[in-house]
């Protein structure tokens, strides 16, 4: 029997307000060619999103039971499964993409954390992009001053700017960069750049390397970041039982881990991790040359990272402690 | 599953997955090696509270505590909440008692 090919999901988050909605009825209006079934969720009782964006994706399905991250987990897996057993009876066109929007409250780690474990979901969909847009008039006087905002803008792959041309353009540099100090790996891109959702996901994925800009350190909607680079081999078994006793303790103040290492037994792994969501390790796609040093990011909130960094010295470095820079 | 020695090959967990596979290793003799292996660092890291673990049939871990209790868990992930219920307690990797330990036992 023909084994079907993973539904790629994209997960598309944003503090209430940011532009998430009318970012994805642009881009389904635009991107006509694509076949993209979406689910939308919304906080309180009557939703109104999905009637904005169900004219033109027809598929459209309404999560009603509120907040996606701690109520509706359920809800969303039977959805998934649902829309993929129509297309398979052909009930509805057969579709090439999932985009799945957030409220503008949720935590994206619990939604990965069921496309990524979930026994039967995680079989039939992959988790392509977490895209998370950003209101670029206010985000940093109004969202960051939120709890949720933080963890959202950790968790993307991709930022997607949105209202830039109600900024003065020279503000934007600034921006980006307070941006990069919360998520330093993540693109940024100004929402009205893209045409279709193809046109977004053919650019480097999180798998597909390990893309981290330099910034200045800063402390941003209090999320630090503690970066590192080691010029030795990392022992993967040691790593990975300290990297899980540390989510296991604080997961809810890791906001971010992602970590390309040089490892005595596996060669390059690629981790990448939300709260206590840790994706399965990967080989990055491109290959870093041989002596490249690892590079690990930790984005936490309220965790003491000099004792992060004394931590991680103390179990996974082997050898003079003159390896780690703090960067 | 392995047909000589009937290890079903479903560890997931991200800790015992190898890169670019949903789950452990489908050689046995390298699962085998892996799960020594996180066990011999689990026991340098627990030996001062008197609590170390086992490998079982390649299938589950047994944890040992102080006084001899036993609990069976499946995944290396779960021995901190193994820990913390009744086991020992807390296992806080930034704690300096662990830190120290951790500098000290290192390989």
């Amino acid at each position: 029997m023909k084994r079907l090919a993973s539904v790629p999901i994209i997960l598309l988050s944003g503090f209430l307000g940011a532009g998430k909605t009318t970012w994805l009825r642009n881009l389904l209006q635009q991107g006509a060619e694509e076949r993209v079934a979406v689910l939308i969720n919304e906080f309180g009782e009557v939703g109104i999103d999905h009637l904005l964006v169900e004219p033109i994706a027809p598929d459209t399905v309404l999560l009603d039971s509120g907040c996606i991250c701690c109520q509706i987990r359920g809800e969303l897996k039977d959805a998934i499964l649902m829309l993929l057993s129509r297309a398979q009876r052909g009930e509805i066109p057969r579709f090439e993409r999932i985009v799945i929007e957030t409220t503008g409250l949720a935590d994206p780690a619990q939604i990965q954390s069921t496309l990524l474990f979930d026994p039967v979901l995680r079989h039939q969909v992959v988790l392509e992009q977490v895209l998370v847009v950003v209101d670029a008039i206010n985000c940093m006087d109004v969202h960051a001053k939120q709890p949720e905002w933080a963890p959202q803008v950790a968790a993307a792959d991709t930022i997607l700017i949105s209202k830039t041309d109600l900024l003065c353009e020279r503000k934007i540099p600034d921006l980006q960069e307070r941006l990069a100090a919360i998520n330093p790996f993540a693109k940024q891109q100004r929402s009205d750049e893209f045409n279709t959702l193809d046109e977004l996901t053919r650019e480097p994925s999180k798998n597909a390397g390990f893309a981290c800009v330099q910034v200045r350190p800063r402390e941003v909607a209090n999320a630090e970041t503690l970066s590192l680079t080691l010029d030795r081999e990392i022992d993967w078994t040691t790593f990975v039982i300290w990297l899980a006793a540390l989510v296991h303790c604080h997961g809810q103040k890791l906001l971010r881990v992602k970590c390309l290492l040089n490892t005595t037994t596996l060669g390059q792994v690629l981790i990448d991790g939300v709260g206590h969501t840790l994706h399965p390790p990967q080989h990055p796609s491109t290959s870093m040359h041989s002596g490249e040093p690892s590079r690990l990011v930790f984005i936490s909130r309220g965790l003491d990272i000099e004792n992060l960094q004394a931590s991680f010295e103390a179990f996974v470095s082997r050898g003079n402690e003159s390896w780690a820079k703090r960067q | 599953m392995c047909g000589l020695c009937g290890l079903f090959g479903s560890d997931d967990h991200w800790t015992a997955t190898q890169p670019g596979r949903v789950s452990a290793s489908a050689d046995p003799v390298r699962r085998r090696k892996a799960r020594q292996e996180c066990v011999a660092v689990v026991n340098r890291l627990l030996a001062k509270r008197r609590v170390n673990i086992r490998d079982w049939q390649g299938q589950n871990y047994v944890l040992t505590g102080p006084t001899g209790q036993e609990v069976v868990i499946d995944t290396i992930s779960d021995i901190w909440p193994a820990l913390e219920d009744g086991l020992g307690g807390v296992f806080d990797p930034l704690a300096d008692e662990n830190v120290s330990i951790g500098k000290r036992d290192r390989p």
